[in-house]
């Protein structure tokens, strides 16, 4: 007899069920800044006090270490599988963590084998949200995971930037979504202003989107000429007081307080 | 210790299954290990005999085959097995170990064997572009039990 279901993804539900809610942050394209804006919401989720989960699965580049400043960390795990990384009240989990500055060159079947193993395998225990960074684009390793988490509580946040290009590839990514049966919580705009502060010129086009396909528009995030220097000093992303705020901002929309 | 946790998600995954398909005991449960993994067999058989007591599964017969891996570089045509790699790997992997409670230190792979591609170049040419026959963990081949 043929079995239905994979060793995985028993393990993997099993962890879920002890999981409030995640939060898919995704985009249709990489370069948007959905990694620094999965890191700055999981720690301003964690800083209202909430027991919160951040699981780095960009397969292509790993980067919430370095986004966090997490450094010379040595991976632990017991029977129960792999303990995530504790970070300022949250807990951490990333490929980086386990290949470090090795290139992560995966193949096709390669790619969504590790995203099923790095999800039945890391021990969470019990949290309030999970914040999932997801591998860009829309390929398997994407599908797998949202195919994974939609089983449970989940909405989906679709990072995006204002302009034209970014707007094609939204649109098939919200396509997808819907098709999939994805809860998508809104759209998280970055880099929303020019530098300087003035409007960025292609916000109005995601706004129109938004309105005419029934998106919520949940961030504004605005560009902060001073995070790539927190990113740099590893200050904390709080030290970036525009792009924090708007953050924060989000957190408030996604919890309600 | 890696081995308890994916025996129990073997033991969860036959349970779930008779449970689909009313069988009462399952006799017999045959799985597939990646040798890349180096999972230990005789870890996971006692894991399995505490595990699935209890469940429909007490009492089946384990059987664990080891998958051998062969490594094919895409640039030079190169071929390759698991002895020859595991000299690089080890060397690679070193600085990287994970320590469970027990104090034993594994290297990544036992936990996420398609790592490899991070770890290992051909031992040629030294291209990291080279395909994997084998690209999985751990899968259950076959599954047998009775509904009386």
């Amino acid at each position: 007899m043929s079995l239905q279901v994979e060793p995985w993804e028993v393990l993997a539900e099993k962890r879920l069920s002890e999981i409030g809610e995640t939060l898919l942050v995704g985009s249709g394209k990489g370069g948007v800044g959905k990694s620094v804006v999965s890191a700055a919401l999981a720690l301003a989720l964690a800083k209202k006090g909430y027991k919160v989960g951040l699981f780095d699965l960009d397969v292509h580049g790993p980067s919430i270490p370095a986004i966090l400043g997490i450094k010379n960390v040595r991976l632990t795990g017991s029977r129960r599988g792999l303990e995530p990384v504790p970070h300022r009240g949250m807990k951490v989990m990333s490929l980086a963590f386990l290949v470090g500055d090795n290139p992560l060159p995966l193949k096709g079947a390669a790619k969504t084998e590790v995203v099923e193993d790095i999800i039945s395998n890391t021990d969470w225990g019990s949290l309030d949200y999970l914040v999932v960074d997801l591998p860009p684009g829309t390929g398997d390793e994407m599908l797998l995971s949202t195919r994974i988490f939609r089983r449970h509580t989940h909405r989906f946040l679709v990072v995006a930037t204002p302009s034209i290009i970014a707007l094609s590839v939204v649109k098939r990514l919200v396509s997808l979504l819907r098709d999939e049966k994805i809860r998508i919580a809104g759209i998280v705009e970055n880099m929303a202003t020019l530098p300087g502060g003035a409007p960025h010129p292609g916000s109005q086009l995601l706004e129109k989107y938004a309105e005419t396909e029934n998106l919520r528009v949940l961030a504004k995030i605005p560009f902060d000429e001073t995070l790539e220097e927190v990113l740099l000093k590893g200050a904390g992303l709080e030290n970036a007081p525009r792009f924090w705020h708007a953050v924060e901002g989000l957190a408030e929309s996604l919890t309600g307080t | 210790m890696h081995e308890w946790s994916v025996t129990q998600s073997i033991v969860e995954a036959v349970t779930r299954f008779a449970e689909e398909k009313g069988l009462k005991r399952i006799t017999r449960v045959e799985i597939e290990v990646n040798e890349l993994s180096q999972l230990e067999t005789d870890i996971m058989e006692e894991a399995f005999r505490i595990l699935a007591q209890g469940t429909p599964a007490q009492n089946a017969e384990l059987i664990i085959l080891k998958s051998p891996v062969h490594f094919v570089c895409k640039n030079c045509g190169y071929r390759w097995d698991l002895k020859e790699a595991l000299r690089y790997i080890q060397e690679a992997t070193s600085g990287h170990s994970i320590v469970d409670e027990e104090g034993t230190s594994d290297p990544p792979l036992h936990y996420l064997p398609m790592l490899v591609y991070s770890f290992l170049k051909c031992p040629k040419c030294g291209s990291r572009d080279f395909e994997l026959e084998n690209p999985f963990s751990v899968r259950i081949k076959s599954v047998e039990g009775e509904r009386e």
